[in-house]
């Protein structure tokens, strides 16, 4: 299977200038912001955050055209200029578009588009509205150095940039410490992460200059990747991985993108939704040589995807906030994007990234709606109902919940059932069952969510209801725009045996191989069928339990006991983490100071100097004053000097 | 005959002149002595210029006595170091109510021990030096009648002076026993002649250690160091500026040309038992200095300590380590002028202005003199590039060129507890605040001196050639074949 | 413009001269006077910099004077690329303090100011210095100007912390000069001439010395730069004389001192003794990994803002002296852009902490909180340097480290990879405190009355920030600079390193190739100095030679 997937083509490189544009002009809003944002005013700062934004998806547009419009496997390239040579290492900043990132660039300039714009209604009331464009500006660049790079370092800045933007905007209302401390742990676990993808990269540069070929351009590590040394791809790969694990928020790094949540609702839908978090699909993908030159690598990727995916959805059902609701189920969805890389199924996996950011960047936005239009409110259980004062935020929040449930005809059945599909098929049956079970916990937790909110009677604060409305359009269109896409954004990878061709996937052969399912038609029919089943068995169950409202959780309660608890506090993996690493860190650091800082060190040069000083005070007190002791001393002396000088003059005749 | 004449000349124009001294002052209208002070600093002007002019090699007087570039050397020294200090001497007696005009020939006639005793190529002369010397400041040490303390450590001086001398010449008289000379050269020719065994060498080890004894107490050297902290205390501060330079280059002076001449057949057993000596010297002296409140004090120590790094060079006993004990003895007396002489300078009667703690805040109130002070103890210390670090750089090289690594190492060392105590001055002068009650403005003629010391200083270290090139010259003929 | 280097030395001693001759009171003047007098050497570098040949390793501009003809040292004066940038480093930095000092320094204006630029003269001595015992003279003297600036507008331990910056600088630097004296005793020993004394440096490369003496010698010399490094554990003085320094001494302390023992790695003690470094390289390198954790760690549970940044200094530190003793090109040239890096990021750092400090006089981090509300600007100036610092990519750290590492990984796998959780416990404790300071609300209510940066200030942390930009945007000017001098460099070690990374088991770099064709171009006299034995002998010998030789005219 491995080896069918990996006939890739060799690459036609077409030279431009325009893609360092691609990430310039959002890098361009920045400045504008910074410098004169806060003097020009509200509307030129969100027009400028959109313009830039805009401008970025024509040329990424553009960029993407050429190579749909060109012989497979062409790749326009841009190198800019060379940024770090030191010895064997050099690092461009060169920027290349092929299949793979012309889909990423796509997704991120479009839904990043829709994101700006829903802001420009979302944050209308802020006072620090600049700020938050300069960071979301910021983000969008990064994030195309990110997908736009063709080497690794190069990737890593835009990495670490993504990172930092996360990091901003999750504290983006900073005075409140919590919103502040879940930026930092955002940025530390992602740091952890990136000490691996540094790590990583590191491995396979070394191994390729004993190969003579020192570079980390992607192209060079995925021609060479079967040369390796079996430890060095295993060991470069598990260390990237380690990276993604960071940012795509898996096991075990996953614990900072639930408290992420506390950034403004675009910025969950932005970056801990539709963008960032998929960068280490990316990777994983934009590395598939490395990856599958390490299968026991690629091992670990299916099945810390896999149980990812089943430990967050299983978290997701007992989660009472909407946004966390959706956290748990971003993390999850990741899961399976990495179960399909492990898989080897790389196109599956970004199909799913693509499809993912579309419905799932429309729940974060419509969340953003309803807690919106309930002024802050954002817990579902004092929601309820919610469809009659908000009927656009409804419609299409409920078509997102359909996506990501896997209802056949909408955009994430196709995506998902396609990497279930590959799990089944190359043999990994306990991937594919974890699958399964997870598509129907997702389903019901989904409905779960749409239910309270939505239907029913409102549970909450009468005057919240009294105030609540349906969201400006700058908010509704991106969400109307959104669902069409959460709609018919499947419909470009269409199985063959439901009569499509699979577009998508033969589109990105070139930049990740071509996946064959090798299925028989029937086989293939009778896994989409269980699929369906169990995302529709989530549904119903869910929809049955919730319509008497969220007292439905007892039931769960009941059932499930103490895990049931457990699972409300996500396992409380934070509290374990924070007894097994923080707390031991912080006293290992405080005894460190106190201990060999001030006592060992410092005690050995005070006490040096204690020494010295202490053998100071008792030879001055040789020194009485008394002419009978000091002449008892001379005498002694003249004792003690020829008793020396004939121990010498003995040693002297001995020697 | 001429020769000897010549070569003798300017002792005898240094005698008459002190002896003249004495003279003037009697009829000395001016109770600060100050044509007197000038009149003794033209005296030593003009022996150091007549010494310069009748230089010559060859030993006169039955080879007693030659003015040679080493005597040559420490002619100039001696007399740089007694007109400083008489100088420094002129507001400062007249302020301390030290009214004698007899101080000056006094310090005349030590200068002129300095000299002998650097001259002297015969024991017996070179004892007659140390005499000449050691009397002369046995009485300047207690010169301030009135001061318990003055006439205390003058006393204690004077006693074990004196038995240090005894030693000294019983020693001389063992050697003359054995050798049947007390002439330098013969003494060492005798040495190396004859194999001397049994009794015979025991006690020849004896004279050696007597000899040593004398000149180590007159350098300070431990265990016959503890008379320096309280005389150093109890004399005048001119009158300690003047043993703490130019005594100990007298000391220094008879000590390398007894050692390294008529004693080098003895280098064997000696270079252990000095190597010790260096080494314990510098030691004790840099800690105990560490624990000193008193700023002459201090400095007694701190002198200790520096003649540990000068027994360095004695212990290597090559050309390279004599020249360099000759510089540093050059540099050591210009910073140690200097420091006692911005105590000079400041003291005032009742307010000796001997307590570390006495210069509190003196960068603010007299930048000029904190200045030079800091600079002294900079150099003291060792940080380049003053004439203190040329210093220590010549006698370590040669002590390194002669394989004393670890001495050398330990002598480094020396200096990190060193920079402790000296920087503690330039601490508490420049980050302390000042007292209320303010001393008072320098003198004119110590600030002067003050100034010289501090420009000879650096040029001791910027450019030390000249004094470098000279140092090696007169010590190139001392050492025998 | 034949003199360029001895003028670049003697600007900002003479400018103090002249500074000290301006009528007390006369502030305004001084101020005006002192920066107008650290740009000559700024301007001088430039030009310096546009005359600089970057293809070549050896030195440049060079000057010999006679200083002590007896002691074979000799005033001589040179530059490589190494040294150009940390000249430019110091010629950058204090103009900017010189200008800080007007908001941190309340009384003795003008000594602070005669002290800052005393201090210049010393550093550029240091760093142009290619005579050994010059570089002591140099190295020395630094002392004293750092010592009165941080025991006289110091904090409450002033003294204490003063007295023991000197005295752990100089219990290593003292051994190191017993050390110079004997590499210069043993000057051309080993090519059968008696050994006559040189300091100068390029005469000792090269020169024989027992394996023995060797290691003696260079413990000597690692024990004098590892203190000022400072490396573990050897750093305790480090932050009781940053917490106790004014601002300015700080940025200057970090900035550029801390610099001159790694330099002094590079310069001397790796070309000087090539085999006893790389023999030591795990050692030192594994003290530096634990210096890295080490510091960040404690760094972690400072109270004091600038304790903080001491420790995280000690941190980074580590990273430039891992990547020095990689001994491959990534690594050195790493830890040489990594030593600027510092300078910029660190020295901003402190200045970052000053204003607050000026405002409120306490650094205590649990007295602010919120400040950004309060500090708008300051906040965005202290958070660039702050991620300039924990070295994120596009700024100028990030490019020290990520060659560092790379070089550290090729080294070592386990000391790389301890390293890079350097990386993340960097951004730990600048994090946290950026956090406690600058997030939450206004708890302490002294903190609502704070304003933000003033237009002085600002000037002196923008132009390091935009420096941190230009560095890490694009760095390959500075890199040109240093390339064929860290090519040099290594070429000292190529034979040494080359056997070691064969012993490890990692194909020889390409640096040990391409340098020792540098070398063999640049200075054929040490291939012909090889040593023919017989050398250790001669110490001993060569006291009984003059005392023969002088004997007869008596």
């Amino acid at each position: 299977m491995h080896a069918a997937a990996t006939e890739v083509t060799a690459s036609l490189p077409i030279a431009v200038s325009y893609l360092r544009y691609i990430p310039l002009a959002p890098l361009v809003g920045v400045l504008f912001h910074v410098a004169l944002g806060y003097r020009l005013g509200r509307r030129a700062v969100g027009l400028v955050a959109c313009a830039a934004v805009a401008v970025s998806f024509a040329l990424a547009a553009k960029a993407f055209l050429t190579v749909l419009g060109s012989a497979a496997g062409t790749v326009v390239t841009d190198n800019v200029y060379q940024w770090l040579s030191s010895g064997e290492f050099t690092a461009n900043v060169t920027f290349s578009v092929d299949a793979l990132s012309s889909v990423m660039i796509m997704v991120v300039t479009g839904v990043g588009f829709l994101i700006h714009l829903y802001s420009i209604g979302y944050m209308a009331h802020e006072e620090d509205y600049a700020r938050f464009f300069a960071y979301l500006n910021l983000f969008t660049a990064a994030m195309l150095v990110l997908v736009l790079a063709d080497n690794l370092p190069l990737m890593f800045v835009g990495w670490e940039g993504v990172g930092l933007c996360s990091y901003l905007l999750i504290g983006f209302w900073y005075t409140d410490p919590e919103k502040a401390s879940a930026g930092k742990k955002a940025f530390l676990v992602n740091r952890i992460g990136d000490a691996g993808f540094v790590l990583g990269a590191f491995t396979i540069f070394w191994a390729l200059v004993d190969l003579g070929q020192g570079s980390l351009t992607f192209a060079t590590i995925n021609a060479r990747a079967a040369e390796l040394p079996a430890w060095a791809s295993l060991a470069g790969a598990l260390l990237l991985f380690v990276g993604a694990t960071g940012k795509s928020a898996q096991i075990p790094l996953y614990v900072w993108l639930p408290d992420a949540m506390a950034g403004p609702t675009p910025v969950s839908a932005l970056i801990h939704a539709a963008t960032m978090v998929t960068a280490g699909v990316y990777m994983v993908a934009r590395l598939h040589g490395l990856f599958e030159a390490a299968p026991a690598a690629l091992q670990v990727v299916g099945i810390v995807g896999a149980a990812t995916a089943l430990l967050a959805a299983t978290i997701g059902i007992a989660q009472t906030d909407i946004k966390k609701v959706l956290a748990y189920s971003t993390v999850s969805q990741l899961g399976y994007m990495f179960l399909a890389l492990g898989v080897g199924a790389y196109g599956a996996g970004i199909f799913h990234v693509m499809t993912h950011a579309f419905f799932k960047a429309l729940l974060f936005l419509g969340a953003g709606s309803v807690i919106h239009g309930l002024h802050d409110e954002q817990d579902i259980r004092r929601m309820g109902g919610v469809a009659q004062k908000m009927p656009i935020t409804h419609a299409t929040f409920a078509l997102g919940v359909l996506a990501i449930a896997g209802v056949p005809g909408l955009s994430g059945f196709f995506s998902k059932d396609e990497i279930l599909a590959s799990a089944y098929a190359g043999g990994h049956f306990g991937l594919w069952i974890c699958g399964v079970l997870g598509a129907s916990i997702t389903a019901f937790y989904m409905t779960r969510l749409y239910v309270l909110t939505f239907r029913g009677k409102f549970r909450g604060d009468h005057h919240k209801w009294d105030h609540a409305h349906e969201s400006p359009i700058q908010m509704t269109l991106p969400l109307m725009v959104l669902a069409a896409l959460a709609v018919v954004g499947g419909y470009v990878g269409v199985p063959e045996v439901l009569g499509g061709n699979n577009a998508f996937a033969e589109y990105l052969a070139p930049s990740v191989g071509h996946h064959q399912l090798g299925l028989a038609a029937g086989t293939e029919l009778m896994l989409m069928g269980i699929s369906v089943a169990a995302a529709l068995t989530g549904i119903g169950l869910a929809w049955v339990m919730y319509s008497k409202g969220p007292d439905a959780d007892l039931i769960l309660k009941n059932k499930l006991g103490g895990l049931y608890q457990q699972m409300r506090e996500a396992y409380n993996i934070d509290a374990v983490y924070d007894a097994l690493v923080v707390q031991p860190l912080m006293r290992a650091s405080d005894a460190l100071w106190h201990s060999v800082d001030v006592r060992v060190i410092d005690g050995v040069a005070n006490g040096t100097a204690a020494a010295v000083n202490s053998a100071g005070e008792g030879w001055r007190r040789w020194s009485t004053g008394n002419v009978q002791h000091y002449m008892l001393t001379v005498l002694v002396g003249v004792a003690a000097l020829i008793l020396a000088l004939t121990l010498s003059s003995l040693i002297g005749v001995a020697g | 005959m001429t020769q000897a004449i010549n070569s003798g000349l300017p002792l005898i124009v240094a005698c008459s002149w002190a002896l003249l001294l004495i003279v003037v002052e009697m009829f000395s209208g001016d109770r600060r002595f100050v044509g007197v002070a000038w009149m003794g600093v033209i005296g030593l002007a003009v022996t150091a210029a007549m010494s310069v002019h009748y230089a010559s090699v060859p030993a006169v007087y039955g080879n007693a006595l030659a003015l040679d570039g080493y005597a040559v050397y420490f002619n100039l020294l001696a007399c740089t170091l007694g007109a400083a200090a008489m100088l420094l001497s002129i507001d400062y007696l007249g302020d301390a109510g030290i009214v004698r005009g007899e101080y000056y020939s006094l310090m005349f006639f030590a200068v002129i021990g300095v000299v002998i005793m650097a001259a002297a190529t015969d024991l017996i002369v070179m004892f007659i030096g140390l005499e000449t010397m050691s009397m002369a400041v046995y009485v300047l040490a207690g010169i301030r009648k009135s001061d318990l303390r003055s006439n205390e450590a003058a006393l204690k001086y004077f006693l074990l002076g004196a038995l240090a001398s005894a030693l000294l010449l019983y020693g001389v008289a063992l050697l003359y026993t054995i050798t049947g000379s007390t002439v330098l050269a013969d003494v060492s020719k005798a040495l190396s002649d004859t194999q001397h065994a049994g009794a015979d060498h025991l006690v020849l080890l004896l004279a050696t250690g007597l000899v040593l004894i004398g000149f180590g107490f007159k350098i300070a050297a431990v265990p016959f160091h503890l008379w320096a902290p309280d005389v150093y205390e109890g004399a005048p501060t001119t009158v300690t500026a003047f043993m703490a330079t130019a005594v100990k280059a007298g000391g220094f002076a008879a000590l390398m040309r007894t050692v390294l001449v008529a004693l080098a057949p003895m280098r064997a057993e000696l270079a252990p038992v000095l190597w010790g000596a260096a080494a314990v010297t510098m030691t004790l002296g840099n800690v105990v200095a560490l624990r000193q409140t008193s700023l002459k004090r201090m400095l007694a120590y701190s002198s200790i300590a520096h003649t540990g790094y000068l027994l360095v060079g004695v212990t290597a006993g090559t050309n390279e380590a004599g020249s360099s004990v000759l510089f540093y003895l050059a540099a050591y007396g210009a910073m140690n002028i200097g420091a006692f002489g911005v105590m000079a300078a400041l003291a005032r009667r009742g307010r000796g202005c001997e307590k570390i703690s006495d210069f509190s805040g003196l960068a603010q109130t007299h930048p000029a003199m904190a200045c030079a002070m800091a600079l002294f103890m900079l150099s003291l210390t060792g940080i380049p590039p003053l004439g203190g670090f040329v210093g220590k750089l010549y006698v370590f090289t040669a002590a390194m060129h002669a394989g004393l690594v670890w001495l050398v190492v330990i002598a480094a060392l020396n200096s990190v507890v060193s920079a402790a105590y000296y920087l503690g001055v330039v601490r508490t002068m420049y980050f302390d605040n000042a007292p209320a009650d303010v001393l008072p403005p320098a003198r004119p003629y110590a600030a002067v001196v003050v100034a010289v010391a501090a420009v000879v200083t650096i040029l001791l270290g910027v450019a030390p050639s000249p004094v470098l090139g000279s140092a090696a010259r007169a010590f190139s003929k001392v050492l025998l074949g | 413009m034949r003199n360029a280097l001895s003028l670049l030395v003697l600007t900002p001693a003479i400018g103090a001269l002249l500074l000290g001759a301006v009528p007390n009171g006369a502030e305004a003047l001084m101020r005006r006077l002192s920066l107008a007098v650290s740009l000559v050497p700024l301007a001088i570098c430039v030009w310096i910099w546009s005359v600089f040949d970057t293809s070549r390793g050896d030195f440049q501009l060079v000057e010999r004077v006679g200083w002590l003809p007896q002691f074979g040292a000799s005033y001589m004066v040179g530059i490589d690329g190494i040294s150009l940038l940390l000249i430019a480093l110091t010629v950058v930095l204090t103009p900017i303090v010189l200008i800080a000092a007007a908001g941190s320094v309340h009384h003795r204006f003008k000594g602070y100011l005669v002290a800052m630029l005393m201090l210049e003269s010393t550093m550029l001595g240091s760093l142009v210095a290619i005579d050994l015992l010059l570089f002591y003279v140099f190295w020395e003297l630094m002392l004293v100007p750092m010592f009165l600036i941080i025991g006289i507008w110091g904090g409450e331990r002033r003294v204490y912390a003063s007295i023991k910056f000197l005295l752990f600088t100089m219990v290593g630097s003292l051994p190191m000069l017993a050390a110079i004296i004997y590499l210069a005793m043993q000057h051309g020993v080993g090519a059968g001439q008696v050994g006559n004394l040189s300091f100068a440096l390029g005469d000792l490369y090269g020169t024989h010395l027992s394996p023995v003496a060797a290691q003696a010698c260079f413990l000597a010399f690692f024990l004098a730069f590892a203190v000022k490094v400072p490396m573990f554990p050897l750093h305790t003085w480090l932050p009781d004389a940053h917490v106790e320094a004014p601002t300015g001494g700080s940025v200057i302390l970090a900035g550029v001192l801390l610099k001159m023992g790694t330099y002094g790695f590079l310069r001397f003690a790796l070309p000087l003794f090539p085999e006893a470094m790389v023999a030591a390289s795990y050692w030192i390198g594994a003290l530096a990994v634990i210096g890295i954790v080490y510091g960040a760690l404690v760094a972690m549970v400072q109270p004091d803002m600038k304790k903080l940044v001491a420790y995280s200094s000690v941190s980074h530190l580590g990273f430039v002296m891992l990547g020095i003793v990689s001994l491959n090109t990534a690594g050195v040239e790493g830890a040489v852009y990594q030593m600027l890096n510092h300078g910029v990021s660190t020295g901003a750092l402190f200045l970052l902490v000053g204003v607050v400090y000026e405002r409120r006089h306490t650094r205590l981090i649990a007295e602010y909180g919120g400040l950004w509300k309060q500090l708008p600007v300051y906040a965005v100036c202290f958070l660039v340097v702050m991620l300039s610092s924990i070295g994120l990519p596009g700024l100028n750290g990030f490019v020290g480290e990520f060659l560092i590492l790379l070089g550290a990984f090729r080294f070592n796998h386990a000391l790389g990879a301890v390293a890079a959780s350097g990386v993340v416990l960097g951004a730990a404790y600048m994090l946290w405190m950026y956090q406690r300071v600058m997030f939450g609300p206004v708890t302490n209510e002294k903190n609502l009355k704070l304003t933000d940066m003033t237009r002085r200030e600002l000037a002196t942390v923008l132009p390091l920030i935009a420096l941190a930009f230009v560095m890490g945007v694009y760095p390959r000017p500075f890199f040109d600079v240093m390339r064929a001098s860290v090519a040099t460099t290594l070429a000292h070690a190529s034979k040494a390193t080359a056997a070691r990374d064969l012993a490890a088991g990692n194909q020889p770099t390409a640096h040990a190739a391409a340098g020792a064709s540098i070398r063999v171009r640049e200075s054929p006299r040490h291939v012909v100095a090889e040593p023919e034995g017989g050398g250790a002998a001669a110490p001993a010998e060569d006291s009984a030679v003059p005392a023969a030789g002088n004997g007869e005219a008596h």
